[in-house]
């Protein structure tokens, strides 16, 4: 029986590696080939027309219908995927950056004046509505302003509200792992601090660091999804909060109501891939001492 | 003196390998306190052994002594009779029967809510945590007013259920003064020694005539263990049959009637006091006895060879063998059953006999 | 008096915050006015010079002292306070009710995994409450809605109210499961839980007088559930906007869009009143079971 076991076992466990390599592969063409290979989906003025089936201007059916703009909205959608998962991409790198750094530094030197900081920044991000906030900072921007000033100012808000759970999570991994033996036997050995740190407690900050990506880059698809729904999004930005909304405006025309159940889908998959890649790699959660 | 509890072969067993991780996660598991009734296993499906044929009686006005290493299976054998073990253990054999010598009860076979009529009346229970053992938002009366309040008695009248309260906690040792100013507090402002006569209080308020107590002193200072152990005595006196688990066989020595040693889930000897701790006939017992430091004396502690494994699990023959310095090829092969060397005495030991 | 401290602290800290906050979200959202000045300087009408903050602040602050909090400014479909008179209801009646079946579902769901259907639990925590939580709340209030008109093209506000309430609570449950799942697991593993058992004292009372207060107590279950519900005021915008309910969410974000600081402030008050009213009454609570404080999860 256990030696049946084994084998088993290494099999799930390749096969799970394989699938996620596809999927981070498949996730990977979606974000770049938009960009790369689909022409830019034209826009016409006179095309203001509901959602349908057909480009009106080639007169040949669409995969997904065309949108409101008359453009194919597969090509629509794609856009819309590479635009948002790079958000995402980004954001969720900077969130990272930032938790690490703030964690770390907090978790070797237990300041105090830090640890009261992340305490008042994570009771501050409890209290105070986030969505608010970057609604007030997307609109106190003039119209004439660059568009990366006020995007930045909007992820801005979003990584500071992001960073201070992170970041205290990541300094009590830090504190403990500093507390273990081998720890103090590398520093016992003379090894420097960059050292020790990247190779007795950095491998034991990964499945934090995988959770907190899994948690985080679905965060900005939902800030992003959700703000354009409310009309305050992005500038000069297509991504899949407006497809939402530009489908679910026209939701009683039948094909916007498919494009509608298409989009949703696809928002699930970018915001569930990391979920489902810590599940295929069987990473534990940390759910129970986080919530 | 008559019977008050007997415990009759019981066996008690875990699911599958030990496993320290599991276990933890189980005993969570089986502290919802919604749980259904005690685990009881067909025989055939056993794991890991954890108590083994144990046959105990608690005698009314008596106080039995249940000694033994960490591990060997007391608390387990305390927690069978209250129904408490945790999910990852099962009563594979056995009776555990209150009133054996009137009506007799085996407890084995109720359910939670039937159990229920037992525990708190009949059955009084001290835990081992003197801190954790007490609810942090209720003061000390309330504690032990939650308790009397189970006993309906003069039409579950307020003033019986006060007086009571305040009897029993004058009866586990506590003060006039401190029933008038410190009853009324929560345990994170009461002293340690307080915190275990509150605990003892909750066990005695419905004057139960069992008393179980799972190491009531390991957390107390000298004075306050000495006033608790004149507590656990006065109430033997006063006719509750005792069983006190302890591994400190100094404490109890002069206040116990008999004892019980445990190792791995057996019974290897068991006798009135003085016979098991000034002529102990068991190598463990006198391993043990070894082991505790005397004032009057100045002697070199020999403590047991090795350590006691986590199971018996593998082990043929007598479950001391390996660590025995009087092992004899005997050992190696026949387990070892009681069997009197003198009144009253048993031991299980083949260099014993 | 331990307790009376502590709640002057909580107090002194809302007002300070509070009083920070709306005075943030007038001073943001009036600079959106003065936008619209830029863009009408852009027409050969000469706009009037546009009102500094500071003025505008002290006139609006003036209006509703002198008023005793009856007038809280104009905005430019008419007075505030009437504006969030109309609009209160419904958002009162959607923050209130799914917080309620939001939290009491969750209770439900937390004492069922940890009595009846045990091997579910640690699925919950570790696969289903991260999933659930990655899911865009948009998405899930767009699905509801696409439910209901597959079956009512037509719905009546009463169905919308409804519907829009199922889908808050669908949102809150796995995290609300997870919080008093979290906080139940930590109180079980107690002795004294245990004790209570060894005294025969009935489950029901068990839970009541034993489990549950603690959980409240330590676990941060009670902050947590006060930022949920202020949080609603917000957050119901999804729902009041896909379900054509409108509320005091979609007037805030009108408000911010349009430069009406008088309105955005004044929803931010009410944001804080929310907060504040929640805080004090979690804090007594905390304070009536745990008057030592020696339990208490100091989350504020």
């Amino acid at each position: 029986m256990g030696h049946k076991a084994m084998p088993t076992g290494s099999v799930r466990q390749r096969c799970g590696r394989y699938t996620v390599w596809a999927l981070l592969l498949i996730t990977g063409l979606v974000v770049v080939v938009p960009s790369s290979f689909t022409a830019q989906p034209k826009r016409e003025a006179n095309s203001f027309a509901p959602p349908s089936w057909y480009d009106r201007t080639v007169q040949h059916e669409c995969v997904l219908g065309t949108d409101y703009l008359g453009r194919s909205y597969a090509a629509v959608l794609g856009r819309a995927i590479s635009a948002t998962t790079r958000v995402a991409f980004f954001g969720t790198a900077a969130v990272l950056f930032g938790v690490l750094a703030v964690g770390t530094l907090q978790g070797s030197t237990q300041s105090k004046l830090l640890g009261a900081i992340l305490a008042s920044g994570n009771l501050g991000v409890m209290a105070v509505p986030q969505v608010a906030v970057l609604i007030t900072i997307a609109t106190s921007w003039s119209r004439t302003s660059p568009a990366w000033m006020v995007n930045t100012s909007m992820m801005a808000v979003l990584v500071l509200f992001a960073i201070p759970t992170g970041a205290r999570l990541i300094a009590e991994r830090v504190r403990s792992v500093n507390q273990t033996r081998f720890v103090a036997a590398s520093q016992a050995f003379g090894a420097s601090w960059w050292y020790t740190f990247r190779r007795d407690v950095f491998p034991h900050l990964l499945e934090d660091i995988a959770w907190i990506v899994a948690s985080v880059l679905p965060m900005f698809v939902a800030v992003e999804v959700g703000l354009a729904y409310l009309g305050i999004e992005y500038r000069e930005f297509e991504g899949l909060g407006r497809a939402l909304a530009k489908s679910f405006g026209s939701i009683f025309n039948g094909i916007a109501q498919f494009q509608l159940v298409v989009t949703i889908a696809v928002i699930l998959w970018v915001a569930l891939i990391p979920q489902i890649i810590l599940k295929l790699l069987n990473v534990r959660g940390f759910a129970e001492e986080s919530v | 003196m008559s019977d008050a509890l007997r415990i009759e072969g019981l066996s008690v067993y875990g699911q599958g390998q030990y496993d320290f991780g599991r276990q933890n996660a189980d005993e969570r598991e089986s502290n919802d306190p919604l749980s259904g009734q005690q685990n009881t296993a067909a025989s055939g499906a056993r794991g890991y052994e954890v108590i083994s044929q144990v046959n105990l009686s608690l005698r009314a006005g008596k106080v039995l002594g249940l000694v033994g290493e960490t591990g060997c299976g007391k608390t387990t054998l305390i927690n069978s009779i209250l129904g408490l073990l945790p999910a990852s253990l099962s009563v594979a054999s056995g009776r555990i029967l209150i009133d054996p010598e009137e009506q007799p009860v085996d407890l084995l076979q109720l359910n939670n809510r039937q159990r229920a009529a037992y525990l708190g009346l009949r059955i009084g229970y001290v835990p081992q945590d003197v801190r954790s053992g007490l609810n942090p938002l209720m003061s000390a009366r309330q504690t032990v007013r939650e308790g009397a309040k189970r006993k309906r008695d003069r039409k579950h009248q307020r003033s019986a259920i006060t007086q009571r309260t305040d009897d029993a906690l004058r009866r586990a040792g506590l003060s006039d003064d401190f029933l008038r100013s410190d009853a009324d507090r929560r345990p994170g402002r009461l002293s340690g020694g307080q915190c275990q006569r509150v605990l003892i209080a909750q066990a005695i308020v419905n004057e139960p005539s069992v008393l179980l107590l799972d190491e009531p002193t390991a957390s107390l200072d000298p004075t306050s263990r000495h006033q608790v152990l004149e507590t656990i005595r006065r109430l033997a006196d006063d006719g509750a049959a005792v069983c006190l688990v302890t591994h400190d066989l100094a404490a109890i020595a002069s206040m116990v009637d008999s004892v019980a040693v445990m190792y791995l889930g057996r019974l290897v000897e068991i006798g009135s006091a003085d016979q098991v701790l000034r002529h102990s006939r068991h190598p463990y017992t006198r391993g043990l006895l070894g082991c505790v430091p005397r004032l009057d004396e100045k002697r070199t502690l020999q403590p047991i060879n090795g350590e006691a494994p986590v199971s018996g699990n593998g082990l043929t023959g007598c479950r001391f063998y390996p660590r025995c310095p009087l092992r004899q090829i005997q050992c190696e092969v026949d387990e070892p059953q009681l069997s009197k060397a003198q009144l009253e005495h048993q031991v299980a030991c083949h260099v014993a006999e | 008096m331990r307790g009376v401290k502590r709640l002057a602290t909580t107090l002194l800290i809302l007002i300070s915050f509070g009083t920070l906050s709306v005075t943030f979200a007038f001073y943001i959202v009036s600079r959106t006015d003065e936008l619209a000045e830029e863009r009408l300087q852009m027409s050969d009408v000469k706009p009037p010079p546009p009102e500094a903050f500071s003025e505008r602040y002290a006139r609006w602050i003036k209006t509703v002292v002198s008023s005793r909090f009856s007038d809280f400014g104009q905005s430019r479909t008419g007075p505030v306070k009437n504006i969030v008179a109309s609009r209160l209801p419904i958002t009162a009646t959607i923050g209130m009710s799914s917080w309620l079946l939001g939290w009491t579902c969750g209770l439900g769901l937390a004492v069922g995994l940890t009595t009846r259907w045990r091997p579910w639990a640690q699925f919950h925590q570790q696969r289903l409450y991260p999933i659930a939580h990655a899911v865009p709340s948009l998405v899930v209030v767009i699905l509801f809605y696409l439910v209901m008109i597959q079956f009512d093209p037509h719905p009546s506000r009463q169905l919308r109210t409804g519907v829009g309430i199922a889908s808050l609570v669908v949102l809150m449950v796995p995290s609300t499961t997870a919080l008093w799942l979290n906080g139940i697991q930590r109180v079980l593993q107690q002795e004294y839980v245990r004790v209570a058992r060894a005294r025969g004292i009935s489950s029901v009372t068990v839970w009541r007088r034993h489990v549950l207060p603690n959980v409240l107590v330590s676990s941060g279950v009670l902050t947590q559930a006060v930022f949920s519900l202020a949080g609603l005021v917000v957050g119901s915008a999804f729902v009041e906007g896909v379900f054509r309910l409108g509320g005091v969410a979609e007037a805030f974000i009108a408000a911010a869009t349009h430069g009406q600081a008088e309105m955005a402030a004044f929803a931010t008050l009410l944001y804080f009143l929310v907060l504040a009213a929640g805080v004090l009454i979690a804090e007594g609570i905390t304070v009536y079971l745990d008057p030592d404080g020696a339990q208490s999860h100091a989350n504020w």
